[in-house]
């Protein structure tokens, strides 16, 4: 069984970056990089599409503005029970994304056995900021913790 | 209510009336559309681009000239080869070099890959919903799962030329100014051989579709720019000409073009001077390059009924499709005469201007370039396609709107929408500002 935890998102702004920090902070933790393949990526169409083939179980962060919430909070979809909602899809529409790719790959039936998708509220996502927010700077240990029960949770 | 009834309805109804659209989906960036009619006659037609400008022609003020591919590149997310490979060009016209054919063709092969990942990504993701009134490719598709499954296996191979030419399929890092930092191995791209074959076929199958589409009506009198190369379908290469017979050297575009800042729009206008509006992308360079296409386009062509000079730019997405399969055939012969060389060349810097033009996807692309003695760049201008397009997506939308009076608001407004898609404009490329020089209190 092939499983990996993947970081989408771009550490130039600002805290879409937190995908990516998390994976970093998660290469710290021998338990979790034993039992899983720990990858970053940009979140491109085709790049989704084929992890969906080369992985069984398959645990995706990436960060988001999720309303009524505080900048640090995260919340789990599981996209084999629901369809992502459009609102998640991303600004930029040449670039299709996360909500396209695992859509696509629910028509195509290409979807993993497993598959679950962890959306951290984001509060800025400046173009050229290399760091995540003060928000999210000071909770994102409380978060990697949450994340590392979780993730072994799944495991 | 019959469909003659409601349309009368409109007619009446429709005496004055504005359509706005806040935010265009399906585009690249951030662009609005505003129309306003009265009595039939369309008073203002703005496509408004509110994407802030992103004054990468500053930052590469004060860089190295090998710098410039990867910033330029950054430029887009979809045709950043274009970007980069202008950027190159430009800087070698400047130091004099002069690209051996095994470099040309390698540099050809990263084109194809990139016309094959953004053209493809169009007609299937972005342009063929409107045609099925879907809202999107998701919509589209759920019912044939093997049309979504085609289109995702035609762009993958533009995908993978893009990475092994460029290193990575995404503002790719091989490539430099004299060359690329390190030549692909023969075996690898001889791999993408069979996949290129199948994805020629497939273009086949999907230009077989695409003439199934019910295309709406819209003749339009263009002045055609483009690149055209005496020996080959331009990518890269070639002298700037347009319809009306301009025929010029890229050194002398900025004789001939002149960009102008409207109110309305962060992106400058592009005007040809004593002419006006003018179109670039995949129509016009099927119109002024057609004698460059290769037999079995050509045939394809002919067999779809897609003549040349084309004037309807509904009927684009036909066009880029021809212009997939050019990619896949090229990709093909150039792959299979390649030969493994490292012949990248280190440039002698010294203090010169240069420009260069190329084909982005969506349509021709400018560069100049200032470097000093010590290889700097002083001053940088970079022209895309989409803000040479404006004018004329404006002029599009205008004739829409006079000839489609007895639609619906609802109607006009997706058929506008459509409109502006017909493009495939990349508002974030296009956004920049003239450089304004103060002097005096």
């Amino acid at each position: 069984m092939k499983a990996a935890i993947v970081g989408i998102g771009n550490s130039f702004r600002g805290d879409d970056g937190v995908g990516p920090a998390l994976i970093e902070a998660l290469k710290q933790e021998a338990d979790i990089v034993d039992k899983n393949e720990l990858l970053i990526l940009r979140g491109e169409l085709t790049e989704i599409l084929d992890l969906f083939s080369r992985f069984d179980e398959l645990t995706i962060v990436d960060a988001g503005l999720i309303s009524n919430s505080c900048v640090g909070e995260f919340l789990y979809l599981n996209p084999l029970l629901e369809e992502i909602p459009k609102a998640f899809s991303q600004a930029s529409t040449h670039s299709f994304g996360l909500r396209e790719a695992i859509e696509m790959g629910r028509i195509l039936d290409l979807l993993p056995k497993k598959l679950n998708l962890i959306i951290v509220n984001g509060g800025t996502f400046e173009t050229g900021s290399c760091e995540l927010s003060a928000e999210l700077t000071k909770s994102i240990n409380l978060i990697v913790q949450n994340f590392k029960k979780e993730i072994l949770s799944y495991a | 209510m019959t469909e003659k009834k409601t349309e009368k309805k409109a007619e009446t109804k429709y005496k004055k009336r504005t359509i706005k659209v806040d935010y265009l989906a399906r585009v690249e960036g951030e662009g609005a559309l505003y129309i306003h009619s009265e009595n039939g006659l369309v008073q203002d037609v703005k496509l408004k681009i509110f994407e802030p400008p992103r004054f990468f022609e500053a930052f590469l003020k004060g860089r190295g000239f090998g710098e410039a591919p990867d910033i330029t590149a950054r430029i887009c997310g979809i045709c950043p080869v274009a970007y980069q490979m202008s950027a190159v060009h430009a800087i070698e016209a400047a130091f004099g070099f002069s690209a051996s054919p095994q470099l040309k063709n390698l540099r050809r092969l990263l084109y194809c890959g990139e016309w094959i990942e953004s053209h493809v990504l169009h007609v299937y993701m972005l342009h063929a919903p409107d045609f099925l009134q879907a809202q999107d490719a998701i919509e589209m598709t759920k019912k044939n799962p093997a049309l979504l499954k085609r289109g995702l296996e035609m762009k993958k191979i533009g995908n993978e030329i893009v990475r092994r030419v460029g290193g990575r399929e995404i503002h790719p890092i091989n490539v430099k100014v004299g060359g690329f930092y390190k030549w692909p191995e023969k075996a690898k791209l001889r791999e993408l051989l069979d996949p290129l074959k199948i994805a020629l076929e497939n273009s086949y199958k999907t230009l077989e579709w695409l003439n199934t589409f019910e295309y709406p009506q819209l003749e339009r009198n263009y002045t055609f720019v483009s690149l055209k190369d005496a020996t080959e379908y331009p990518m890269n290469l070639g002298n700037i000409v347009s319809s009306e017979g301009l025929n010029i050297s890229p050194d002398d575009y900025e004789k001939h073009f002149e960009e102008i800042h409207i109110e309305h729009s962060n992106a400058l206008h592009s005007i040809l001077k004593g002419t006006g509006e003018y179109l670039v992308g995949p129509m016009a360079r099927f119109h002024n390059a057609f004698d460059q296409l290769s037999p079995l386009i050509k045939k394809m062509a002919s067999e779809f009924h897609i003549p040349r000079g084309i004037s309807n730019p509904f009927k684009s997405i036909l066009i880029r499709c021809l212009e997939v399969a050019y990619a896949y055939e090229e990709a093909i012969r150039i792959i299979s005469e390649y030969e493994e060389i490292q012949d990248s060349q280190s440039l002698k810097i010294k203090a010169a201007s240069g420009c260069a033009a190329t084909e982005a996807p969506r349509g021709m692309l400018y560069h100049r370039y200032q470097i000093d003695e010590k290889g700097l760049i002083q001053f940088s201008k970079i022209v895309p396609p989409t803000s040479q397009n404006q004018m004329t997506i404006e002029s599009d939308i205008r004739d829409l709107v006079l000839k489609n009076q007895k639609l619906s608001n609802e109607k006009l407004q997706w058929l506008c929408e459509q409109g502006v898609r017909n493009y495939d404009p990349c508002i974030s490329c296009a956004t920049h500002f003239l450089r304004i020089e103060r002097s005096g209190t």
